[in-house]
């Protein structure tokens, strides 16, 4: 493919109609019906993507809503224009390339680009309906529990077992974006539903380093002269320097260290807080997560990112030593012995995301707590079962622990979670 | 309907394989995608598999200039699309002190194209012929210069305010890389094509391997990169990527090895070509890890797990 300039290739810019013009009259209306059947295909099949939950976000990070409370449209036009455009190319006439250039044009992540190929064949090589829920795992089309829910990688400890709850579920409007939001995690079965909920997480967890970003531009004027801005504007004054140029702020991440419980009793919670966990160290470069249950594992900082798979097969991997019965306190005391003095400081904030039931004696979890408060700049204790308590109820478990907790909040669904965002931030 | 884009893809994979680049159908189409839809193609994956190597391969294939701009935290404008060239500027000041037509003259002359210097992206759109531009590492840069590369992206033109709009006179084939450090914006995103570019499979990294080391033993080559696709699986601090294989098997050919088996003290002696963190070295540097994974054994636990 060599280089072409500007000119040339705007003129190999595909049109139906030029490439047409040398064809009789028979075989341009047979081009022309052609050209449009596949042009609906390619319609349905973004919108049988966008089903799938694949495809691209609008700027603030939500999918866009399409008015009959679906929640998805599709991609957006231009990928649709773009697949157009790559099918009166020629591109459909040769599958494997039809493939990889919707591929290019419908994926913008690695996710995406992992479900493509299977979703493909579902589409194009099977008659799955659009609308229908497909596991990404699931190898054969016309398998029945295709179209069962699945709650995902049960193999991860701590999160198996959930599928057998008989809840009833009363979800409004299945998929409208607000009802979701303040649905308690524990009452998602469908898989798209969990999969909108995943990606509201993702969205929250990165936007946070947007706000953050956005409150440092408002003061991003130093006190510090930059000399080598001022000199340059002294070109227009003939070297007088009248406009003094500041350096800027040096920017300092807030840094957070996230303890996680995935005991049995947080299974519900678990896996999306994880991912709450990953992407937040992710934006947040100098954080660091541990998880525990019986023991507590260190499962990475923001400046080694794991994948998510990878994420989960550390977890796996780590906890198969681990025997029943949650021990939070013993947990913490040795995060306070081995990892504290390096992790964290004045300017650290601490989230532990756990309900606090822990085997050993709650003054001792009070104890290890009280430890951290005081190294910690604040420490945030997320508890999703705060909200199952009556005013005035007591909490067994953490009622001795709450006095050394600068901010208890529960996070049990997307509301929650966004209120959890706030505090982290302020 | 113009089918010339099989034609296209061939020319343009002998034309890579030339330069030591082995590519698959999907990002060959992803590449021809570029032009024929005329958009920038965004390439992530892991560091080492050969995002920054196929802009190179481009420009090389293509005979024609390679553009690269380099991200990092705190690039601004005046790195990436112009400047002006102050200390000339001064002398030029110095030069007109004393002649009478200086100030009227003054502002004319300091603020002309002689005194700017182009920056990459200026660079690219005003390249007479249609360059490559490599914008590399993208994740690195803030998200202030995402926004203002997208207004370069979509305008295909740059406003200097003293001199005015310069417009693009050619086309630059834009190529974006990211390795997940940061998640970039939606809207980049959509502006973007997208190619995940993973780590190659067994027989694509060994045809990579021959075509950038010619001359190789196979059977060491196979053997090589047979061991690289074992401890890929392994547990790593950081997978080796392609770089790494061909660095790795460079060494072995440079250290006389024949046969990987019969020579472990040589690859133990190489390996710090391949794994590159301390732990790892450590954990996989001894001679029974070793032998594990050139026998492509699973470790002992999970055999028995």
């Amino acid at each position: 493919m060599p280089v072409e300039d500007t000119g040339s290739r705007a003129a190999r810019q595909p049109d139906l109609q030029q490439s047409l013009s040398g064809c009789s009259e028979e075989e341009r209306i047979e081009g022309l019906a052609l050209a449009h059947i596949i042009s609906c295909r390619i319609q349905a099949f973004s919108s049988f993507l966008a089903d799938q939950g694949l495809g691209n976000r609008n700027s603030s990070g939500n999918r866009p809503g399409n008015g009959n409370g679906t929640g998805y449209t599709g991609h957006g036009p231009s990928a649709l224009i773009d697949a157009n455009r790559l099918a009166a190319s020629g591109y459909c006439r040769n599958q494997l390339l039809f493939r990889a250039g919707l591929k290019t044009c419908f994926c913008d992540s690695p996710h995406d680009w992992e479900r493509f190929d299977h979703l493909f064949d579902l589409f194009w090589f099977s008659n799955i309906s659009e609308g229908s829920d497909v596991d990404d795992n699931a190898n054969d089309p016309n398998d029945s529990n295709l179209l069962q829910p699945n709650l995902g990688n049960d193999n991860l400890v701590g999160f198996a077992g959930t599928s057998s709850q008989e809840f009833e579920a009363a979800l409004a409007g299945a998929g409208d974006f607000k009802a979701l939001s303040l649905a308690d995690f524990r009452f998602v079965f469908n898989p798209l539903q969990m999969l909108i909920i995943e990606r509201m997480v993702d969205d929250l967890a990165r936007r946070s380093r947007q706000s953050f970003l956005r409150r440092r531009v408002r003061a991003h004027n130093g006190t510090q002269i930059n000399m080598r801005r001022t000199l340059s504007r002294t070109i227009p004054y003939n070297g007088h320097a009248l406009e003094l140029h500041y350096l800027k702020k040096q920017r300092k991440l807030p840094k957070f260290v996230l303890l996680l419980d995935v005991s049995q009793s947080m299974e519900v919670y678990a896996k999306l807080f994880l991912r709450f966990a990953r992407k937040l160290i992710q934006v947040f470069q100098q954080s660091e997560v541990f998880a525990f249950n019986t023991q507590l594992i260190a499962l990475g900082s923001g400046h080694s990112v794991l994948s998510e798979k990878d994420f989960e097969d550390r977890l796996n991997a780590e906890s198969r030593q681990w025997l029943g019965g949650t021990k939070i306190s013993a947990s913490l005391q040795r995060f306070n012995d081995e990892y504290a003095p390096h992790v964290v400081n004045h300017r650290t904030t601490v989230v532990v995301f756990s309900d606090g039931c822990d085997t050993a004696e709650p003054e001792e979890l009070a104890e290890q707590t009280r430890i951290i408060q005081q190294k910690a700049k604040t420490l945030l204790w997320v508890n999703p079962l705060l909200g199952r308590f009556k005013a005035g109820e007591k909490d067994p478990y953490m009622d001795p622990v709450v006095p050394y907790i600068d901010k208890y909040r529960s996070a049990h669904n997307i509301h929650t979670l966004e209120q959890l965002k706030r505090d982290l931030l302020s | 309907m113009n089918v010339n884009h099989t034609e296209r893809m061939q020319h343009l994979d002998t034309a890579m394989q030339a330069t030591g680049y082995i590519a698959d159908t999907g990002l060959l189409a992803s590449l021809d995608l570029m032009s024929v839809l005329d958009k920038p193609l965004l390439l992530e994956g892991e560091a080492g598999v050969g995002k920054t190597g196929i802009a190179q391969s481009i420009a090389e294939a293509n005979k024609t200039e390679l553009i690269r701009l380099q991200c990092y935290e705190g690039l601004d404008a005046q790195h990436a699309i112009y400047d002006w060239d102050y200390q000339r500027q001064l002398l030029a000041i110095q030069i007109q002190q004393g002649h009478p037509d200086a100030d009227a003259n003054l502002k004319r002359t300091i603020y002309s194209e002689e005194f700017l210097l182009m920056r990459p992206l200026l660079r690219a759109i005003r390249t007479p012929q249609t360059s490559v531009l490599l914008i590399d590492e993208i994740d690195r840069a803030d998200e202030e210069f995402e926004a203002l590369l997208l207004e370069i992206l979509a305008e295909k033109q740059i406003t200097v305010p003293e001199l005015g709009t310069f417009e693009a006179i050619s086309n630059p084939l834009v190529i974006l890389t990211s390795n997940g450090v940061r998640e970039l914006s939606d809207a980049l995103r959509r502006r973007c094509l997208y190619h995940y570019i993973d780590y190659p499979d067994r027989e694509k990294e060994l045809a990579i391997v021959h075509a950038r080391i010619p001359g190789l033993e196979h059977s060491l080559a196979k053997q090589a990169v047979s061991f690289v696709q074992n401890i890929r699986q392994e547990r790593l601090r950081k997978v080796p990527g392609v770089a790494e294989t061909l660095d790795w098997v460079a060494a072995l050919a440079a250290l006389n090895v024949y046969d990987l088996k019969d020579s472990i003290d040589s690859v133990q002696s190489s390996l710090p070509a391949l794994l590159k963190t301390r732990i790892d070295t450590e954990i996989f540097g001894h001679t029974d890890e070793l032998q594990r994974i050139l026998e492509g054994r699973k470790p002992e636990d999970e055999n028995a797990g």
